[in-house]
């Protein structure tokens, strides 16, 4: 059977185009702290999909009118470089695409940030697509989680997001660019992994009640997975500063 | 009951990870929900004592403290005030009347009080983060900085450069020659007879601030002090 699109997603054996299982995702390596002139930073590879995440703050507001008097002002802004896409070269300026990813991410990391804590500043959130191929949206959010926790934001949780597609009529997690753009459905949905609490969840595509249900299931099982790699990266950042330290002078 | 503790010292821990259930006392940034104990931000944990844990925050804006010792840069002249960086998300006021009785002050008189580009160092008169921090210079020892070697290290750590009581800052200014203007915001001013007094000392006060977390702040102090003069004499 073929999806709606009349192209081959699944092989006969049930595999997807990659080689992974309906409930597998692709391979992702997170990296904290990788730039020095940020407060913040982290560095996300899922699948061929390459990101960085830069974060600024909390710092005074720029323009000032901006502020909040109660709490932190969080902004977000999700852009993709130029040569990020298979096609043709992509505008550098700003798409309508692009102003609205960043508002959704902007608010799946709300909620797990104690924006009271520091009336009258910003946090920013700068999210850079390098390289692009399916599901950019949610591995921004898992990367700018960690980004915000090396930054020392305080936070309830860390976010990590995953998408669930349907390709030929079957439930799929973490959809490639080529299973998003001839599947039957996208679905990111985004988690505060520990408190299980969903702050994005987006849909095109049909999806029966049922479907839902099960894709709620799958993405939790997946974004504890990727919850597992924030934390190694945060962990593995800090315990080289903390192993360079014992002992041995310089 | 169970009382488990989750962590354990030298551990690292992110934002939203379990550190405790029971009654503990934690210290440092967490949050609480009944008698479970979650971390706030990403830091490192030291258990005191068998029910007490402290969280040592990796990184930390300053924000200001009423009573705080503060270097600030005067970065502009208001009519009445000098805007003042105090290297926090919060700019900070140093009004006039704070310095003279006349509260419509020529800008020529201000400026000849405090230049921008001036560093000072100055006490946090209040602060509720509705408003805009309150400096003053009225207590002896404030007021511009003249001379010195500006240090700048981890507001989140600068704690140690004081000690207890002042006792860091006590070691280093005896045994290095120099006087210490230790700003609660991370800014270090070292103020010695030679400029090598001064680069020795700062060198001291860099590498004392680079460890996440020193148990013994004097003890360190005093190791770096050997291994610093072992490097300028040769």
């Amino acid at each position: 059977m073929t999806g709606a699109s009349g192209i081959k997603l699944l092989t006969e054996d049930g595999r997807r185009l990659d080689g992974r299982a309906l409930n597998e995702i692709r391979r992702c390596r997170i990296e904290a702290g990788v730039l020095k002139n940020a407060d913040g930073s982290a560095y996300i590879e899922l699948g061929r999909n390459k990101i960085i995440v830069a974060v600024y703050g909390p710092r005074e507001v720029h323009p000032r009118h901006e502020a909040l008097p109660d709490r932190m002002l969080l902004r977000c802004r999700y852009s993709m470089l130029p040569f990020s896409v298979a096609d043709e070269r992509k505008s550098p300026a700003p798409t309508r695409r692009e102003v609205e990813i960043s508002k959704v991410i902007r608010e799946a990391l709300e909620p797990a940030i104690f924006l009271e804590e520091f009336p009258r500043t910003s946090v920013d959130v700068y999210i850079e697509v390098i390289e692009a191929d399916g599901s950019t949206r949610v591995a921004s959010i898992t990367a700018a989680a960690v980004a915000l926790a090396d930054a020392g934001i305080p936070m309830k949780d860390l976010v990590a997001g995953v998408s669930i597609g349907k390709i030929e009529g079957k439930l799929a997690v973490d959809l490639s660019g080529i299973e998003d753009q001839y599947g039957e459905g996208d679905m990111p949905i985004a988690m505060m992994p520990r408190l299980g609490e969903i702050t994005l969840m987006q849909a095109d595509g049909r999806f029966t009640r049922e479907e839902i249900v099960q894709a709620l299931k799958m993405a939790r099982e997946a974004i504890l997975k990727l919850y597992e790699e924030q934390k190694r990266a945060l962990k593995e950042r800090y315990s080289m500063v903390l192993a360079t330290e014992l002992g041995e002078e310089r | 009951m169970r009382m488990p503790l989750y962590v354990s010292s030298g551990q690292l821990v992110v934002p939203g990870e379990l550190i405790a259930e029971g009654s503990y006392e934690v210290h440092g940034p967490f949050v609480a929900s009944g008698k479970r104990y979650y971390a706030k931000v990403l830091s490192v944990v030291v258990v005191e004592k068998a029910k007490q844990v402290r969280l040592i925050p990796l990184k930390r804006a300053y924000i200001p403290n009423e009573g705080d010792l503060v270097v600030g840069k005067v970065i502009d002249i208001g009519p009445t005030f000098w805007l003042v960086d105090i290297n926090s998300p919060y700019t900070a006021l140093l009004l006039i009347s704070e310095i003279s009785p006349r509260l419509s002050p020529q800008q020529k008189e201000m400026s000849e009080i405090f230049r921008v580009g001036d560093l000072i160092a100055a006490k946090v008169l209040s602060f509720d983060f509705t408003h805009d921090p309150l400096l003053t210079v009225k207590e002896p020892k404030l007021g511009r900085i003249a001379r010195g070697l500006l240090v700048e290290v981890a507001p989140a750590r600068v704690s140690r450069v004081i000690g207890k009581k002042g006792q860091v800052a006590d070691y280093l200014s005896e045994t290095l020659g120099v006087e210490l203007i230790v700003g609660r915001n991370g800014r270090v001013v070292v103020i010695g007879k030679s400029p090598d007094d001064e680069t020795l000392a700062a060198y001291v006060v860099t590498r004392l601030c680079e460890k996440p977390y020193v148990e013994d702040p004097l003890e360190e102090a005093k190791k770096l002090v050997e291994i610093a003069k072992k490097r300028w004499a040769a």
